[in-house]
Formats: structure tokens, sequence, C-alpha cells
């Protein structure tokens, strides 16, 4: 492996480990929200958090270039960072990510909190247990396999995004190139012999971690 | 029946409730010091009024006041936690991500270090009791339903509840076992006085345990009072299979080479099946009105009674007749028919034979 490759690979790495980690955080109280809460906005919500599953990426992509780059609605805080744009930077990756894979996330959790039995926060309630309580002692360790579903979608969709990464973070080597297109970049330039690597190691890892998955006894997946 | 006087701290519910097509209203004051049984045929309301005590179907529903507290109506909503209570429902509901003995402990690690020192002995006291000490070594999924209701009955009792509200909680438990949870949940009561409203669709349970009744119906449903008035006013009750009424007996010796046991009430002698409980229960159905005295009969009991009223509804097809034996009241029912041809009159004196066998 070319020190390019190994590069990519520790990028793709990074930004899948620290997408599924903001995404993990964020979706918590999201998918509560949806899967308990009964605002009359809820469907609103849960329409724009699954808009990633049907949209193209490049749908995606292209507002998020418009949005996080130098004409965009985000430059008084970009100004305030030091910054131009976050275009074709690690960031900039990094909040595209976040919002494909979102619904990845997001809908595991949504079910796993949505098939906790109401008697059984009632019951930890009238043996003492404050809301926060019973989150952390009753809904959090009985949703636990739809977070090891949330952890696995998102970490593999994430290191199998393309489309909205090209647009928003380019090609460049050691910033912004990930696996997926450092393969795009080498099937062009006609190295198949490294494509054939770098593919089937991708292949492998995904079919792995989805093996895995369903190996434990498991709820159906929501998507 | 232990406490007749309803004092300032009772418990007062004043609830209503409506989901789609099903409507539940509750005006009662219950004691704060006994058992209550809540009897009625299954989709009553009778959970739904459990649940609404405990806090478990929120605000907007009406008031429930506990004693000076006030836990909910108006603006106040006093939250679950904040009310210890002790639930227990049919399905015992075991936490499924932890083990039996963390189940057991999840109200008792939640009190204040004063509130947990005399739960640490109630603790050693309730596994010697309910028989928890083999169970707590098992896997929650290998628990039968009775063993999951004593798990579940001690935890609630580890909280260190002021009120046990107990929703059909025999349900799941065979009839061999069931007298003995009913004794102890009457000891926990006594022990350390926790009113308890228990809930159930079985006269059995509840003529057994409960010191009060309150009957719920299509019709709406009758106050609070000890169970033996409850029979006597509300004899023709939907809940109620048939017009009932219990003896508060004193029971003597046993025969059991000859079938029956000893007992006094209202100062007769009594002939009542062996291991009768003190308080003998009896159809109103099985007893037999005589005009006069009558000769041998294999029904061993008779007593002397004067006719109080006279109730024949029409088209009920049925007679009740209300009886004074020394100032206790009875009840008997007997047909349109008999009425007639013995022509029964209030202020009357007659003779009743009940069998040893009808006392249960």
């Amino acid at each position: 492996m070319d020190e390019q490759t190994l590069q990519a690979l520790w990028l793709t790495t990074q930004l899948a480990m620290a997408t599924t980690a903001i995404l993990l955080f964020i979706s918590t109280p999201l998918a509560w929200w949806l899967a308990r809460g009964n605002s009359w906005c809820r469907s609103l919500v849960e329409a724009l958090v699954a808009l990633p599953l049907v949209l193209p990426p490049t749908v995606i992509g292209f507002y998020l270039l418009i949005v996080l780059g130098p004409q965009g609605p985000l430059v008084p805080l970009l100004d305030w960072l030091g910054l131009k744009t976050l275009n074709f930077s690690f960031s900039g990756l990094l909040i595209a990510s976040v919002i494909y894979s979102l619904p990845f996330v997001v809908q595991p959790l949504r079910q796993g909190f949505a098939n906790i039995a109401q008697p059984q926060l009632d019951l930890a309630a009238s043996l003492g247990a404050s809301y926060w309580d019973r989150f952390f002692s009753i809904s959090l360790p009985q949703s636990k396999a739809y977070y090891l579903i949330a952890l696995v979608l998102g970490f593999t969709h994430t290191v199998g995004e393309f489309g909205v990464v090209l647009m928003v973070g380019g090609n460049i080597p050691g910033e912004t190139q990930v696996l997926s297109i450092a393969i795009y970049e080498m099937v062009e330039s006609l190295k198949y012999q490294q494509a054939h690597y770098l593919a089937a190691g991708l292949l492998l890892f995904s079919f792995a971690a989805l093996i895995l998955l369903y190996r434990r006894k498991m709820p159906a997946l929501p998507v | 029946m232990k406490n007749d006087t309803m004092t300032s701290f009772d418990l007062k519910i004043f609830i209503a409730i409506q989901l789609g097509s099903f409507k539940l209203k509750v005006d009662a004051v219950f004691s704060r010091e006994n058992i209550t049984g809540i009897l009625g045929p299954s989709g009553c309301g009778k959970t739904s009024l459990l649940k609404a005590v405990a806090g478990f179907l929120g605000d907007n529903i009406g008031v429930v006041q506990w004693g000076e507290k006030n836990w909910q109506g108006g603006k106040i909503f006093c939250p679950i936690e904040k009310r210890q209570i002790g639930f227990v429902s049919q399905h015992s509901d075991l936490f499924t991500h932890l083990n039996t003995e963390q189940n057991l402990d999840y109200g008792l690690k939640r009190l204040t270090p004063e509130q947990r020192r005399p739960m640490q002995a109630r603790k050693l006291e309730l596994i010697q009791l309910l028989s928890l000490k083999d169970l707590l070594v098992r896997q929650i999924n290998t628990l039968s339903g009775g063993e999951k209701q004593r798990l579940a009955l001690a935890r609630a009792l580890l909280s260190a509840p002021n009120l046990l509200l107990m929703d059909e909680p025999l349900s799941a438990v065979d009839e061999a076992s069931k007298p003995a949870i009913l004794n102890f949940i009457r000891e926990i009561n006594r022990r350390y006085h926790i009113p308890v409203l228990y809930v159930s669709h079985s006269f059995d349970e509840i003529s057994y345990l409960a010191d009060d009744l309150l009957l719920m119906g299509d019709m709406g449903h009758s106050n609070p009072m000890p169970i033996d008035r409850a029979l006597l006013e509300n004899p023709r009750h939907p809940a109620l299979r048939g017009p009932m009424v219990i003896l508060d007996a004193v029971i003597g010796q046993a025969h059991a080479e000859l079938g029956y046991t000893d007992a006094v009430w209202a100062g007769h002698a009594l002939k009542v099946p062996l291991n009768c409980s003190a308080r003998l229960r009896l159809r109103a159905s099985d007893i037999v009105i005589c005009a006069s005295p009558p000769q041998a009969s294999s029904a061993l009991n008779l007593l002397q009674a004067q006719i109080s009223a006279i109730d024949l509804p029409p088209g009920l097809g049925s007679c009740l007749v209300s009886l004074k034996v020394n100032k206790q009241a009875l009840l008997a029912t007997i047909t349109p028919y008999s009425l007639q041809e013995m022509q029964l009159k209030a202020g009357q004196t007659v003779f009743l034979q009940v069998k040893a066998s009808s006392f249960w």
C-alpha cells in the first residue's frame, strides 16, 4: 500500500469514527423525541431525517456546497472562526457525513425506544426512579441491541459514502480523499490492481461487520 | 374489620377518564389503614383506577389526595417517583435487562440512607417469608409466573412504600400458593401499616383478604365500606355472583373424623367445614328458610332468625329476605313462589337451615 492509500484509510477511519460518535450523541435525544413525543411537527422532522435515504447524494452535496461555502448562510460563523469556507475540508466532510448518515442511526434507535414497554418505565418511577434515572437505568440498557445496530450501520455507511463526499470534500489526498474516492481515482487512472485490493478490502470489511450484526439475536433491522 | 371510621388522613379520589368509548368515573374515599378490595368484572376500569392513583395516567384526569398532600388536581401533579407507592401488576413486569437480585434492589438502591436501613432488615425478612433465596441465583426467564410475582411483590415492598397498589397480583399464581401469598399480604398490611388497594375479579380472593370493599360495574361504583356491610348493602351488584354474606366467627375445635369444625357466631354454635378461616362466607341462596323448627336433617346448622325486610323486585324471579340473628344481619334468597306459599312477612320469626359445607 502506498502512502496516499494509507492516508485515505486513516482519514476514512477518523471520519467514520467521528461521524458515528457525533451521530450517536445527537440521535439519542432526536430518536427519543420521535419515538415517544407526540408533537404535531413530528412527521415533519421524521421526513427531514429520512430525506438522505431517498435523495440522490448529488442533491445533498450541492446544497451543502452552497450552505458551507463562502456565500452561504454560515458566513458570520465562518468569519468568527477565521475561515472562508468549510468546503474541501475535514470539518465540511464531517458535517456532510453526519447529515448523510443520520437516518441510519436515528431509525434503529427510534425503533429501540419505541419498543420499551411503558409499564417498565412506570414501575421504575413507582420504585423511585426520576426521569433521567429511568432513561439511564431502563431505556438505555434495554435499547443496547439497537445501539449496536446504529453503531455498525452509522460507521459502515459513512465508510461507504461517495457522492456527497466527492462534492463537498473533493479529492485532496491527506485532507479529504477517503477510500471510496481513492478507489474511484485508481479506476479512472487505470490502476486496476490497486483498486482491486482496496475494493476487496472494503467489501470484506462491510460484509464482516454485517455478519457480526446479524449473528447476534437481533431485532429486525428497521432500515 | 379493623377500622370503620374514616379520618382526615384518607386517600381521596375524584377522577373522570374517557378513552374512546371507555368511561370511568370514581368518587371515593379510601381508608389509610385497611386493605380495600376493588371487585368488578373485566374492563370496568379497576386497573385504570389504580393507575390513576399511581400517577401512571398523567394529569388532567381529576383529583387524588393522599391525606394532607395533593397528589394531583388542578395544576398540581406530584411525580410518580415522589408518591412512595408500591405497584404490583398482574404481569409482574420484572426489568428484563436486570437479574433477580438487581430487580429486587431497584427500589431499595434509590432510597435515602435513613430509609434504606430498615429496608435492609425488611429484605432479609422478605427473602425468608416469600422463600426468595433460591430465586436470587436464577435467571429471570427461568422463573415461573408465581415466582416472578413473589419477586415483584418483594421489590415493591423494599421501596419503602406508604401505599400498596395491587392489580390482580395472583393471576399468574397457581391455586395452591394463593392462600399463603394472601396471608402474607395481610401480614404486610398489619405489620408495616401499609394500606393496600387490591384489585381483582375474584370474589374468593377479595372476600378472603379485604377489610373494606368497593364494588365496580357499568352502572358506577359503591362506596368503600367494611366488606360485610358492603355485601349487605349491595346484594344485587353485578360484580357479585348473587347475594353473599360474610360471618366473622370464632373458630373452635376441629373434629376431623366427623368432618366438621366448631365455630361460634352471633351467640350461636355453628358447624363449619374443616380448615375453614374465621371469616365464613355464605351464599344467600344456600340458606333454607323454615316457618317452623324442622325435624332431624342433614343440614347441621339451625338458626332462629327474624325477618327484617322482604325485597321482591319485579322481573328478577328471586326474592331477597333480610334476616336478623341476634342483631347480626343475614341475607337469604328464595323464589317468589316460596314467599307466596309460606306467606312470609317482615317481623316474623323463622328458622334457618345451613349445611356445614355451604360455608367456605
